[in-house]
């Protein structure tokens, strides 16, 4: 096939390089320049060399090395997520119609009628809430049956959709240590046993699961206990768990060649055996993609939540890098300084990102 | 029968599942539905419900606490990230669809360098370029405008390396036949390529107008009036020092989420396909 | 596929030309708009509506999302900032003077009728200076006072809160009339957390300082002193609220209070509703609080006209609130904090000069009359003790009272060019929140660091701007006195 010249590629190619150019390569090479000045928002102050200045601060700064920690804390959710959306996926994956079509109408009608009859009986006896989640489980099911994986899957995807602060908003409300739903019901489970039980502090609190080790006093180390790193997490895991990880692994899944599935099952082996052997190898190049962005993703994190949720705190606790960033860019305006912080970041994220690749060439199969 | 139970077991776990997902979304909906002292009260549902909230989040009855209507503009912000998101999408689209055909269909020399420059730069938090690119707009005058809200969006090395992966696998004995019928590269794309990449450039859309729809923090910095602002930063607006109106926060979400959930719906099938057949290879 | 991309260029076309129909109107030629970035006080309306009315070549604009730090600075730097903004925090004037986003208005403002020296009180004049120029006007000015809640106080059976208290009375008293009541709920004694900027801040140990008329900086500003007696009195003492009285929240506990909705400035509405027994606030609150009780007569209505709820409920309260002067300290004179609620105009605005009559409004009597009901305004030839009353319960003239007298013996910590009031806040914070975090960490050793975490920003500062590291060294070696008084 002959080659094709220069300028036919550069017609199709134009529009995006150019915005590539302008948006991207520009911005890139203008903040690493920029992170050895001393560059600031300020009008006032006059831009001049200022070498590894910013990165010797860095590299001395004790709040540096506090919200590094704090970001790699909040990516110990990650494999709770991606682990979370596999089994989804694997859920999701596979027959979810009945033999006989009419069995199934059966079903849905049943199910959603028992579901409306008992929350009617719920409302009438006098527990509006569970009535209301009752009939909330009666529709989705009654859903779910008639229409199969699609309604679960919208379900799954719901965190997605709300934009910003209103999720962010909705899980203040939830972790609110007194009132909050979460607490609330932590406590009816516990006095239900016979307990009387105070319920996490969540965002109000510095503790962390990890804090029984011996961090310096600097991390807030509140010692051992559910707070707001936890709380940001748990909020990370239930938004990532139905959205497009999953998406992609239910596309993976279905890639898997059926024929390979049917060769295991005639040489005997059981569903898990199945899955260890033929599902996740093949699954192999769909989790790297996900890891690897994830990971990316990860690092540049916990931003929206500490703009508007925790402000950072309670004393720093959820402060990640990305927040550092932007508290040094647009709060102290000092550009120099945040771009400093920000590039560091990019070479951990192109190093993670490089060891990933190394790890999966070297063991190609698994 | 066996394979029924199974079956119908699958859906018990399902939907035990789902309800776990779904409970904050149960309370957001009774939130929306609350006035305000009830928002701190724990029930899913209000005591004295209060439907006007999806009135007053429409500017169309008086916020009870003021006696006035609302300065806020909710339909406004919608229209701004739908407008705003529509135009990402297309642009992002089109010009990912352009650089995707020359990466995959085109041979030419450094191809594959510039290529994986670009892959590179995915790598690169967004932050570092946030800082700078707010800078460039305000060189460029475009600060606090619809432009400024677009431009930087519509070029996507994502978008790129995804219909890359779906254009590649295409055979070449297509474009060979309609070059030997003397059409030039730019019919070869539109009549034969673009046409086959279809999954992919609706997996490409969807994602794009899901995730700008959502955007927070560009928005954020870029607009200034209020008759600009789109969804998620209007919402900001709720929470003034003076207080905070949570049910009508919720009411404006819901309003939000149910045209989404429908795009969502309608589009499922495509999304899914659309990524199975592009696949994740290698 | 061309047929396809030929109709989403259709939609997109018709898409644009809606939204270029939705632009809002422009003005008619000869009108000069003006934004102001202000918060969305309801008052504000009829305000700027009589300034329109008075200006009709001008047309005044309430911008009430834009007001805070960053979004000033970064969008004053670059080009789309209002034409006159709000300074939320004193603190933050001297941030936007050396980011430039201030304009000087010395020369203008004697003309103007509105000069710092004669046409302001006394009391706010660091607040409208810094460094020998004038910035800005006040739209209110006020200091701090106890506001109690009366119908907490009556249930408890605990006397009034009086305005020749000491800060150890003061506590005894708030731990007599806080607890935890029968259904779980919490009164605290009083509140401590200050809003104006992005995060809630905690504010009670600033009480304390300013009550011992404590000063961050060395009279010619080239040192900080936040190591001393003041400050550690002032910790202690918050320390001591939370932990040993037990009637202060911590910073993020008023913070989960504050996520649950309720009009009014959030700690305002708390206290209305009866979580606080006192607040530290001012006449500001009569804002937020009238509304708040029109809310709940309209609830006491309600519950006379249903002879159900008549049954089962008591009587829905009705706020009713007293005043008193903050606490002092046995053997020190009374001192408080002077609080100006500052509008600075925007030196790259292109109506700057025009902005200068907004100013004129603020020093006038008609501005004056329209802000008395809720603040004490700028100029105190026009503040007026026998301001009308609407709601005996709201204690009106005597929050008038109270505000003015505090306000004459109100002052503000003078302010150094070689180190932001704003770093010093935050450096402090940052030591409130730990302290508050583990109350088991020792106050000297957290000031201890925070001086000299502050050195070291001071230092920093120097090293980037000769300039500044200039001044500095004839400062210190004239041992020359601060220009502000």
């Amino acid at each position: 096939m002959k080659p094709h010249r220069w300028p036919i590629a550069l017609l199709f190619l134009g529009p995006n390089l150019l915005g590539f150019l302008v948006f991207t390569l520009v911005p890139v090479v203008l903040s690493f320049a920029g992170s050895f000045t001393n560059w600031s928002l300020r009008p006032a102050v006059p831009l001049h060399f200022a070498g590894w200045d910013n990165y010797a601060r860095l590299f001395q700064d004790g709040n540096f090395y506090f919200y590094l920690y704090n970001t790699f804390y909040l990516m110990l959710a990650l494999p709770f997520s991606i682990g979370g959306a596999l089994v989804l996926a694997v859920l999701l994956h596979g027959r979810f119609s009945f033999g006989r079509p009419r069995r199934g109408f059966r079903l849905a009608a049943a199910s959603g009628t028992i579901a409306l009859m008992s929350s009617a009986a719920l409302w009438l006896t006098g527990s509006p809430n569970l009535a209301y989640v009752v009939a909330a489980l009666g529709f989705i099911a009654t859903l779910g049956i008639l229409f199969g994986p699609v309604a679960y899957r919208t379900v799954f995807y719901l965190p997605y959709f709300p934009a910003g602060a209103a999720t962010i908003l909705l899980w203040s409300q939830l972790y609110n240590p007194n009132f909050g739903l979460i607490n609330q019901g932590i406590q009816h489970v516990a006095a239900a046993f016979g307990w009387r039980v105070d319920g996490p502090g969540w965002l109000t609190s510095t503790r962390s699961l990890l804090g029984f080790l011996p961090w310096p006093a600097r991390f807030n180390n509140g010692g051992f206990g559910l707070g707001a790193r936890e709380a940001i997490m748990l909020m990370g895991v239930w938004g990532a768990i139905g959205g497009n990880n999953m998406i992609l692994f239910l596309a993976g899944l279905a890639n898997v060649p059926p024929e390979l599935h049917e060769a295991a099952d005639m040489d005997g082996a059981g569903a898990w055996q199945r899955f260890r052997h033929v599902t996740w190898p093949q699954l192999a190049p769909t989790t790297f993609f996900i890891v690897v962005i994830s990971v990316i993703g990860g690092l540049q994190g916990g931003f929206e939540q500490a703009r508007l949720m925790t402000f950072g705190g309670p004393a720093g606790a959820t402060t990640t890098l990305s927040y550092y960033i932007y508290q040094q860019g647009f709060e102290r305006l000092d550009l120099g300084y945040g771009s400093a912080i920000a590039w560091v970041l990019f070479v951990l994220v192109f190093g993670l990102t490089l060891l990933q690749w190394r790890h999966r060439a070297r063991d190609g199969s698994d | 029968m066996a394979r029924d139970l199974r079956t119908f077991l699958k859906h018990f776990l399902m939907v035990f599942l789902a309800i776990a997902m779904v409970l904050p979304f149960l309370w957001m909906l009774g939130a929306s539905f609350k006035p305000n002292p009830e928002i701190a009260h724990v029930s899913l549902l209000p005591e004295h419900p209060q439907p006007a909230n999806y009135a007053i989040v429409l500017k169309r009855a008086p916020d009870p606490h003021t006696g006035r209507l609302l300065e806020l503009n909710f339909p406004k912000w919608y229209f701004n990230s739908f407008f705003v998101a529509a135009w990402v999408t297309s642009l992002q689209v089109m010009t990912s669809a352009l650089a995707a055909f020359a990466f995959s269909r085109l041979t030419w020399r450094g191809r594959d360098t510039v290529f994986l420059l670009y892959l590179g730069t995915m790598m690169i938090p967004s932050l570092v370029l946030m800082l700078p690119n707010y800078q460039i707009m305000v060189k460029l005058g475009l600060v606090n405008s619809y432009v400024g809200l677009i431009l930087p969006m519509a070029f996507s090395a994502f978008g790129t390396f995804l219909l890359r992966q779906f254009m590649i696998v295409l055979p070449r004995s297509y474009d060979e036949a309609a070059e030997m019928d003397g059409a030039g590269p730019l019919q070869v794309f539109l009549d034969i390529i673009m046409p086959l990449t279809r999954p992919g450039l609706i997996t490409l859309a969807i994602l794009t107008f899901l995730g700008n729809f959502q955007s927070f923090f560009w928005p954020l910095v870029m607009v200034k009036d209020e008759s600009l602002r789109t969804l998620p930063i209007g919402l900001l607006l709720f929470q003034t020092d003076y207080g905070q109106q949570t049910e009508l926060i919720m009411a404006a979400t819901v309003m939000n989420i149910v045209p989404l959930i429908v795009l969502f719906v309608v589009m499922q099938k495509q999304l899914v396909s659309g990524i199975q057949l592009g696949g994740i290879k290698g | 596929m061309r047929a396809l991309i030929a109709s989403v260029a259709v939609f997109l076309a018709v898409l644009t030309a809606v939204a270029m129909l939705l632009r809002p109107p422009r003005l008619p030629p000869g009108v000069t708009p003006l934004v102001w970035a202000s918060s969305k006080n309801p008052y504000r309306y009829g305000q700027i509506d009589y300034f329109n009315g008075i200006h009709p070549e001008l047309r005044l604009r309430l911008d009430g999302g834009n007001a805070d730090f960053q979004r000033i600075i970064v969008q004053t730097c670059s080009g789309v900032g209002p034409d006159v903004f709000d300074v939320l925090k004193g603190s933050y004037l001297q941030a936007y003077v050396e980011a430039g986003v201030a304009w000087d208005i010395t020369a203008a403002a004697a003309a103007n009728g509105i000069a710092a020296d004669s046409d302001a009180w006394p009391a706010i004049h660091n607040e409208i200076t810094y460094e020998g120029r004038q910035y800005g006007y006040p739209a209110g000015v006020g200091c701090f006072l106890i506001l109690y809640n009366k119908n907490v106080f009556d249930r408890r059976g605990v006397p009034y809160p009086s305005s020749s208290m000491t800060w150890e009375e003061f506590l005894q008293r708030l731990m007599r009339v806080s607890g935890t009541l029968p259904d779980g709920s919490r009164v605290w004694g009083t509140n401590a957390v200050d809003y104006a900027g992005t995060a809630p801040a905690a504010f009670f140990w600033k009480t304390v300082f300013y009550s011992r008329h404590g000063e961050f900086f060395t009279p010619d500003g080239t040192r900080p002193t936040v190591d001393t007696d003041d400050m550690r009195v002032a910790l202690q003492l918050h320390k001591d609220a939370i932990v040993t009285y037990r009637v202060l929240p911590r910073t993020v506990d008023v913070g989960a209070m504050t996520g649950q909705g309720g009009w009014g400035n959030a700690a305002t509405t708390q206290f209305a509703e009866g979580h606080y027994a006192t607040i530290v606030s001012g006449k500001y609150a009569l804002a937020s609080l009238r509304g708040f009780v029109e809310m709940q007569k309209r609830d006491v209505a309600r519950w006379e006209a249903d002879p159900g709820r008549q049954r089962t409920e008591p009587r829905p309260e009705v706020l009713r609130i007293g005043v008193a002067l903050l606490p002092h300290f046995s053997g020190r004179p009374f001192s408080c904090a002077a609080l100006s609620q500052t509008v600075v105009i925007n030196p790259a605005s292109p109506h700057r000069r025009q902005a200068l009559a907004f100013l004129r409004f603020l020093a006038s009597d008609a501005y004056a009359q329209r802000v008395e009901s809720y603040n004490i305004p700028g100029n105190p030839k026009h503040a007026d003790a026998d301001c009308p009353v609407t709601d005996p319960e709201l204690a009106e003239r005597e929050l008038t009272r109270c505000e003015v007298e505090s306000l004459r013996s109100g002052y503000q910590t003078r302010k150094s060019p070689f180190l932001l009031d704003f770093d010093v806040d935050r450096v402090l914070d940052a030591q409130v929140n730990r302290l508050e975090a583990d109350p088991s960490l020792d106050c000297g050793q957290l000031l201890a660091e925070a001086q000299s975490e502050l050195e070291a920003a001071l230092r920093l500062n120097l090293s980037r701007d000769p300039q500044l590291a200039a001044q500095y060294r004839l400062r210190v070696a004239h041992g020359a006195v601060a220009s502000t008084p």
